[in-house]
């Protein structure tokens, strides 16, 4: 067996998975080939790490922190709901006071109008302009 | 508790089913998530956050897979999705801070918890994560849905919701790639 072709096999060789020949023959290799045992020694360490690094304890607090979490997600569901709902009829609101708001004001200056009107024309002695002009006044004054 | 006594407990919304849930899937969901994110920190946020969408999400399980499958498969999406928006934020970051030619560490730890004076297994430990970090997405998550959670081909197939042929081959290429790069490591070191 090559170099190489050992090499290919060297994880399935730490890990067990190997068949009997193949196994046979990984492990000649092995006897023989210092390069390549110094690397299955190197590979096997490196396994063993994952093993160690990778296997974490959880933390003790671990469910409180995903009770939090879920809260976390409930929070934004219901504020998002709420949004949905309140902002349309907010602004449903606003549109129909705008509406009654420009109602009034056209009602009220339309009766200004016509107040007006009526002043003028029941009331024309109340109107300087149309009344006696100045000039006039004191050509008869004097 | 069988299964379906949990689900059934979990779309009723009863906490004491959902504390046992997360008592039983806690450990192999946090080293999947460590697997894949190789960064305790983000494994345990990550971790949380796939039981809160299991507890949120579980009227959408048809139970076509085992519970546990579509647990681990919620792992899995939400791992890589994190690995995916940590890369492009370094990549973003790497375009704006980093000099020209700086070589991106991906989600590597650079403290992992080892003994501060073995500096010998800590670049080892680097280099080993350097080298599932490189790794392909389904490549890497088939390696370690294998080696640390131990699951069957046709568990891990189920998961990744790929053929059993496929994990075969993806197994067979992650293991080659990371060969590959810890035997260049090792032959520098030699020469």
């Amino acid at each position: 067996m090559k170099c190489r072709k050992c090499r290919d096999q060297l994880l399935s060789f730490l890990e067990g998975s190997l068949s009997g020949s193949e196994l046979a023959k990984v492990e000649d290799h092995l006897a023989g080939c210092l390069r390549c045992r110094g690397f299955a020694l190197h590979l096997k360490e490196a396994l063993a790490l994952v093993d160690r690094e990778m296997v974490i304890e959880p933390s003790p607090y671990f469910y409180t922190r995903v009770k939090a979490r879920l809260q976390e997600h409930k929070q934004p569901e219901r504020e998002r709901i709420a949004y949905r709902i309140l902002q349309p009829a907010f602004f449903s609101m606003l549109l129909l006071l705008a509406i009654f708001t420009g109602i009034q004001l056209g009602k009220m200056t339309s009766s200004e109008t016509v107040a007006n009107e009526t002043t003028v024309n029941y009331f024309p002695w109340m109107n300087e302009i149309e009344g006696e002009p100045i000039e006039t006044f004191l050509m008869k004054q004097s | 508790m069988s299964e379906d006594e949990i689900i059934q407990g979990l779309k009723r919304g009863d906490e004491r089913i959902f504390r046992e849930l997360v008592d039983r899937f806690q450990k192999s969901i946090l080293v999947l998530c460590m697997g894949i994110l190789l960064n305790r920190e983000d494994a345990e946020d990550i971790a949380q956050d796939v039981f809160a969408e299991v507890f949120l999400s579980v009227e959408k399980f048809r139970g076509d897979a085992r519970l546990s499958t579509w647990i681990y498969r919620i792992a899995v999406n939400k791992s890589l999705n994190h690995v995916r928006k940590v890369k492009r934020r370094k990549w973003i970051g790497s375009l704006e801070k980093l000099p020209a030619g700086s070589e991106s560490t991906g989600t590597l730890d650079t403290d992992l918890g080892l003994p501060g004076n073995d500096l010998e297994k800590k670049q080892l430990s680097r280099k080993l994560h350097a080298a599932i970090d490189s790794l392909p997405e389904n490549q890497r998550t088939a390696f370690v849905l294998s080696k640390m959670e131990e699951l069957s081909y046709k568990e891990i197939a189920d998961v990744m919701e790929v053929t059993l042929p496929a994990v075969e081959s993806l197994l067979h290429r992650a293991k080659s790639n990371l060969q590959k790069k810890l035997w260049n490591w090792y032959k520098k070191e030699m020469e």
